[in-house]
């Protein structure tokens, strides 16, 4: 992404702010945000968003290995060295149970770290010891606290192994019931959206670049202050209000004079929609965040949000927000984030890795609710969504590795074959012209 | 009495529940039958237990009904199925005294195999059949060893088991509706019963494998023997599924167009070719109406390539495969899905099996080989049963499971 400027001084906002600040004069950040990465991999993603300056926040990264953490601290990002009695600080190898040993001895720093944040933006690398291990107690502990958690993960790729693969397996089932928003980027499914035949870092970068978009976007959606409508954190939390919903997010861009219909068709196919912990249709929350480089037309932002309606649904409540950011020029930019599974959220059994807190899942939800939720708390209000009518999925399923393989996600993506690539090959092999 | 004779076969598979309510004397036979969706079960595994409850007793009653309003079913026989069901061997050893095997080396051998057994099953599983795979004398495969001489006799004992939980959860679909379970058998041995052609000795060298919506089942014999059994989580929904997801379409056009167009072999001739999906009302109208043909086969191939894969590894592990394929359940019915499994079985022989057994001639579909073979299972473990009773002694090593 191009460097930002601070949004709220290019265009200053109109409205009544919470406080009443007066009309013109730039807002403190409404929001305070922190972005925790955890794990070393996450913690250069972090670097690399704060270096970036799209959105401000405050930047943190966890890791046990003092090195990529001084690294980080060269950035501006604020550093936790966790369990430097448990690992010595030179990281916590491939056991995820160091990694969770490691945040558990840490904790007193975690939580004052955590302290006075309205919502938690964690990045996690899984797969080996810190960014397995200790996210899951972060997640935890920010559940514990009441600050309201969005997680984005990474997956190993398959070449990594069985373990990695059953390590991250267990993470996400953590992770996911404990977080009021999950996204998982699976790298072995986004690195079928580039050229294969890429060098051995060329998929990670991949995946750099799209934790980088989804995080961005989803920041800058939450702290615009720009723009007519807005998603302010209460209304936010509204969306997310249980741990342990699927979640749909989805982000999406176009240029020039088809911008609209690139962007949709960017943000209808985005990969991020195809994991198994989210959803690509019939949400029951959805934000919808649209960015363009000048003030866009009621009706253009009328039909965008209705197009996206139609695709991701959002029955229960719809918040649309618009922001104008000059430096896009003629390019628009989409995020869309979405919650499904609230209305049976209370008949899901999630794993919940302490006992102490199962009560904390019971309907109702671990945030306060506004009156006007009732009917998402409850759920018996309405049976449960039609799983068919998504596109794949057997995430009600408990049992989803077989002898440490995912066996449910397709096969073409595990083994990494690019559908499209293969076949434009095959018409390439046949002279380009249709055989009869 | 008579309503002894009258027993539920059940078979819940992933997609659709079967049904046969079949009367066992003097012959068996059908006497009403029913098969509806299933809700609640993927991958043969419970995740709603209310909602299969209620889909299979509608399934249950529709069959009853069938046989005729008199006859109120007391009895019921199931099929297990899905990740929760494994399986292994064990071996028990005994050293032959007197140099010549007698009835009670086998004896103590036998015994010393379920101890074996008895020790390696963990708490929270259960034993839901075991079978003699061989015996080993010296080391040397031996059909009958008695009367051989010997040092060291072995029992090579197969065991299926299954979880607890879902047992309990299994047995409460029946016991609700007040029917006693009074068999239960391992699905991958029921349809490979029912695929059994009548020109085939027992001696038989096959591989027989149920693929379902969700499983796919499998058995291996030698020589009449089993050799090995297993379920690999995997089944016909996993292609449309996965089709869904590579062609951007919906779940339900992904399965309309697999049925209806689906191929295990991604074809050369199909390259260019591409389905019009308005004629399913697809869901991306208006950005992309046609598949690519040859798109929905690659998904196709691979992942049936690796399903066989993982069969024969399983079964490789245990010897190396050479004898016939038998295909059966709902996803043995996709073109070109026999030549596939040949390429990987060795150039096996492969044959797409269906139900062949007399009393169910009207059910001779490949998704009804489970329903069928457990019905036939049940009435042979009766009758052996019953035989048994009626002599004594070592006749007894016959008993299977629960009988
Ligand atoms: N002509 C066909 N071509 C390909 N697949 C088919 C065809 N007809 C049915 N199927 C598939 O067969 C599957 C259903 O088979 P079956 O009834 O044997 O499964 P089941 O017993 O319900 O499930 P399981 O045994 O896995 O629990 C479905 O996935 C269906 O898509
Ligand atoms: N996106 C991205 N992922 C990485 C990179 N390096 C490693 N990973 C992934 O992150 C996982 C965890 O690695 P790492 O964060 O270094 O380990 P940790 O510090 O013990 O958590 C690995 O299994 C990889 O899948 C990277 O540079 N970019
Ligand atoms: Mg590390
Ligand atoms: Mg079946």
């Amino acid at each position: 992404m191009e460097n930002f400027e601070e949004k709220q001084s290019a265009t200053p906002d109109g409205n009544a702010a919470p406080g009443n600040a007066p009309a013109g004069t730039p807002l403190p950040p409404p929001l305070r945000l922190k972005v925790v990465g955890v794990g070393g991999a996450a913690t250069r993603m972090v670097s690399q968003l704060c270096e970036s300056k799209a959105f401000a926040a405050e930047f943190v990264a966890a890791d046990t290995s003092v090195s990529e953490l001084a690294a980080a601290e060269r950035f501006g990002v604020r550093t936790v060295l966790l369990g430097e009695n448990i690992t010595g600080g030179i990281g916590a190898g491939t056991e995820a149970s160091r990694g969770a040993a490691a945040a558990k001895a840490s904790e007193e720093t975690l939580r004052a770290m955590l302290a006075g944040t309205d919502l938690v933006v964690l990045i996690a690398s899984l797969g080996r010891g810190t960014g397995s291990g200790a996210s899951v107690e972060i997640v935890n502990l920010a559940r514990e606290t009441g600050v309201p958690s969005v997680c984005f993960a990474t997956t190993p790729f398959s070449w990594e192994g069985v373990k990695s693969t059953e390590q991250a397996s267990v993470a996400i089932d953590a992770l996911h019931a404990n977080s009021n928003a999950f996204i998982l980027i699976e790298n072995n499914l986004i690195a079928q959206t580039v050229a294969s035949g890429g060098s051995f870092s060329e998929g990670f970068k991949i995946s750099d670049r799209w934790i980088e978009s989804g995080v961005t976007a989803c920041c800058r959606m939450l702290l615009n202050t720009s723009g007519r409508m807005r998603v302010d954190l209460a209304s936010f939390k509204n969306l997310f209000p249980n741990v342990g919903t699927r979640t749909l997010f989805s982000v999406g861009g176009g240029e020039g004079g088809n911008a609209q219909e690139e962007a949709l068709t960017e943000l209808f196919r985005c990969p991020l929609l195809k994991t198994r912990t989210s959803v690509s249709s019939d949400a029951e929350t959805l934000a919808i965040h649209i960015e363009t480089g000048t003030e866009p037309s009621l009706a253009f932002v009328n039909e965008t949000v209705q197009r996206v309606k139609d695709r991701f649904g959002g029955d229960l409540r719809t918040l649309s927000s618009y922001a104008v950011n000059p430096a896009l020029g003629t390019r628009l930019e989409i995020c869309v984030f979405g919650a499904a599974g609230l209305r049976k959220a209370s008949r899901v059994v999630h794993p919940v890795p302490k006992k102490k807190k199962q009560d904390s899942v019971m309907p109702g939800g671990v945030l306060v609710l506004g009156a006007d939720d009732d009917d998402v708390a409850d759920g018996n209000a309405e049976p449960s969504l039609a799983l068919d009518d998504r596109l794949g999925g057997f995430a009600e399923t408990r049992h989803r590795l077989f002898e440490g393989k995912d066996l449910d996600t397709p096969t073409y993506i595990r083994k990494q074959i690019n559908l499209d690539k293969t076949l434009a090959k095959k018409k390439k092999e046949f002279g380009g012209a249709p055989k009869k | 009495m008579a309503q002894d004779n009258i027993l539920a076969v059940i078979d819940i598979g992933s997609a659709e529940t079967k049904v046969l309510v079949v009367d066992l004397e003097p012959q068996l036979q059908v006497i009403g039958a029913f098969c509806a969706k299933t809700e609640g079960m993927r991958k043969g595994e419970i995740v709603n237990l209310g909602a299969l409850k209620e889909s299979v007793h509608s399934v249950i009653g529709q069959a009853e009904k069938l046989a005729g309003a008199a006859r109120r079913v007391r009895g019921a026989c199931l099929a297990v199925s899905g990740a929760l069901v494994g399986g292994f061997s064990v071996k028990g050893l005994t050293s032959v005294k007197s140099g010549v095997v007698r009835a009670d080396d086998k004896d103590a051998a036998r015994a010393d195999a379920f101890d074996a057994c008895l020790h390696r099953i963990p708490e929270n599983r259960h034993i839901v059949q075991h079978m003699l795979r061989r015996y080993l004398l010296d080391r040397r495969q031996r059909e009958e060893p008695l009367g051989l001489s010997g040092r060291e006799l072995t029992y090579d004992l197969w065991v299926i088991d299954a979880d607890d939980t879902y047992l309990t959860e299994l047995y409460q679909i029946p016991n609700r509706l007040g029917m006693t379970v009074r068999g239960l058998f391992p699905a991958s041995l029921a349809s490979a019963e029912a695929v059994r052609t009548f020109a085939q000795i027992m001696d038989d060298n096959r591989l027989v494998i149920d693929i379902g919506a969700g499983t796919s089942d499998f058995v291996l014999f030698r020589d009449g023997a089993v050799v090995c059994t297993g379920v690999i989580p995997v089944g016909g929904e996993h292609i449309t599924n996965d089709m869904s997801r590579g062609l951007q379409i919906r779940m339900e056009d992904a399965e309309r167009l697999k049925i209806k167009y689906g191929n295990a072999y991604a074809r050369d001739d199909d390259v260019f070719a591409e389905i019009d999906l308005d004629s399913f009302e697809g869901e991306l109208k208006g950005f992309s109406k046609h598949v690519s043909r040859y798109k929905m086969e690659l998904i196709t191939e691979l992942r049936l390539r690796e399903l066989f894969t993982l069969i024969a590894k399983k079964i490789n592990a245990e010897e190396a495969f050479s004898g016939t394929v038998f295909l059966t359940g709902g996803t043995a019915q996709m073109e070109g899905i026999g030549k596939l499994a040949s390429a990987i079985f060795g150039n096996a022989e492969v044959r797409i099996g269906e139900p062949s057994l007399s009393f169910a001639r009207a059910y001779a579909e490949p998704k009804y080989s489970t329903v069928v073979g457990l019905a036939k299972l049940y009435r042979d473990a009766l009758s052996q049963k019953r035989e048994a009773l009626g002599k004594s002694g070592w006749f007894r090593r016959f008993f299977r499971g629960m009988f």
